[in-house]
């Protein structure tokens, strides 16, 4: 299926989002994923077409 | 995944605390245990006042956030300009608009007048890594600025990741001096130009603040040191978070494998005392090695006397 990650399409073979970060190789010690404005947990369905925001854990320096 | 306290949908999963939460009960268990944690290590007394270095990041606005709410007028944010072209300055803005939105007494050291030059300067003429100039000047300035605002505290942002971190980094370093003065409330010495330093946010993931600062719609930076790629920190950093992914906790036990050792070794009475024969410092009368030689010469003395 297709899926916008951060506003990018990418076609992804998982749809549970725990096996979607690993096939993309995002570690979720590092990344909050948001859909429709809400954080959402490892365990969650991914639709065709969902466009997900990856909020980076590290900021400043 | 269903929230650990109401069955409602969750929206954060922690797996090192085996728990999930709603929005609504994460934040109260995100405050929850700030807040114990803050009183069971008495971090702030009555008659604190306390000074919060703020960098705009989420850690130090998030800390000054709950500190202002919890210790209405013993609060004041401090933010030190180390001056890093085209990242510092957009993040004093967020301060500013953050301490005035609630009305928090604020003050700005840099680098440059403080100091003499700022990091960017000092990168330029020296070949060290940043952070280690960085910190060493930041540490300086933080704690005669809250000495200057008459603060009896200093509050700075460590949170959970930070501190295993900075545990991992004085083992691999062999930063033992620094390794002893960790902790909730750092600082081993009593004394009244040194401000001892808290960290109200040390049982908290980075990961637990990220999500703290997104639902409550703070301002967030979305500027990066420029200088982080050279930190041994980001080194271990990514190291401890590939490892916490497959085993879960792995930071926390860190930081309370230091916690179970400081707290034996900080009740632990060395009493120094001086040999009587040698006048060197020892644990008892007389050390260690005039026992030994003692007993070689005596063994030496004794074998002359056979042959004889």
């Amino acid at each position: 299926m297709e899926i916008l990650i951060q506003g990018k399409k990418r076609k992804v073979k998982n749809s549970v989002l725990s096996e979607i970060m690993n096939e993309i190789n995002v570690n979720p010690e590092e990344f909050l994923v948001v859909r429709d404005n809400e954080l959402i947990t490892s365990d969650t369905k991914i639709n065709n077409g969902d466009s997900l925001e990856l909020l980076s854990i590290v900021s400043g320096g | 995944m269903k929230c650990s306290i109401c069955k409602e949908k969750a929206v954060i999963e922690l797996n090192y605390l085996k728990k999930a939460f709603c929005k609504e009960h994460f934040i109260d268990s995100f405050e929850e245990r700030v807040k114990k944690h803050v009183e069971k290590n008495k971090l702030v007394d009555k008659n604190d006042k306390i000074v919060v270095g703020v960098s705009g990041g989420k850690d130090s606005l998030t800390m000054l956030y709950l500190l202002n709410k919890w210790y209405p007028g013993q609060v004041s944010a401090l933010t030190v300009d180390e001056g890093i072209k085209n990242y510092r300055e957009h993040t004093i803005k967020i301060v500013e608009k953050f301490v005035k939105e609630w009305g928090i007494n604020y003050k700005k050291l840099s680098f440059k007048e403080g100091i003499g030059f700022s990091l960017d300067e000092i990168c330029k003429k020296l070949e060290g890594i940043p952070c280690s100039y960085c910190g060493v000047f930041r540490r300086y300035l933080l704690n005669k600025g809250a000495r200057e605002m008459k603060a009896t505290k200093i509050a700075i942002g460590h949170n959970l990741d930070d501190e295993a971190q900075s545990i991992m980094m004085n083992l691999f370093q062999h930063g033992l001096q620094r390794f002893v003065r960790m902790g909730p409330l750092s600082g081993v010495v009593d004394n009244e130009k040194f401000i001892r330093r808290i960290k109200p946010l040390r049982e908290i993931t980075e990961k637990e603040t990220r999500a703290y600062f997104f639902i409550k719609k703070f301002p967030h930076d979305i500027w990066e040191c420029p200088y982080m790629q050279f930190a041994f920190r980001h080194n271990i950093r990514k190291m401890l978070n590939d490892y916490e992914k497959d085993n879960s906790g792995t930071k926390a036990n860190i930081v309370k494998s230091y916690d179970s050792f400081i707290k034996k070794f900080k009740k632990t009475k060395y009493n120094i005392v001086f040999c009587e024969k040698c006048k060197e410092p020892t644990s008892s009368n007389i050390c260690r090695a005039c026992i030994i030689k003692e007993e070689f010469y005596e063994r030496t003395r004794n074998k002359g006397k056979t042959k004889n």
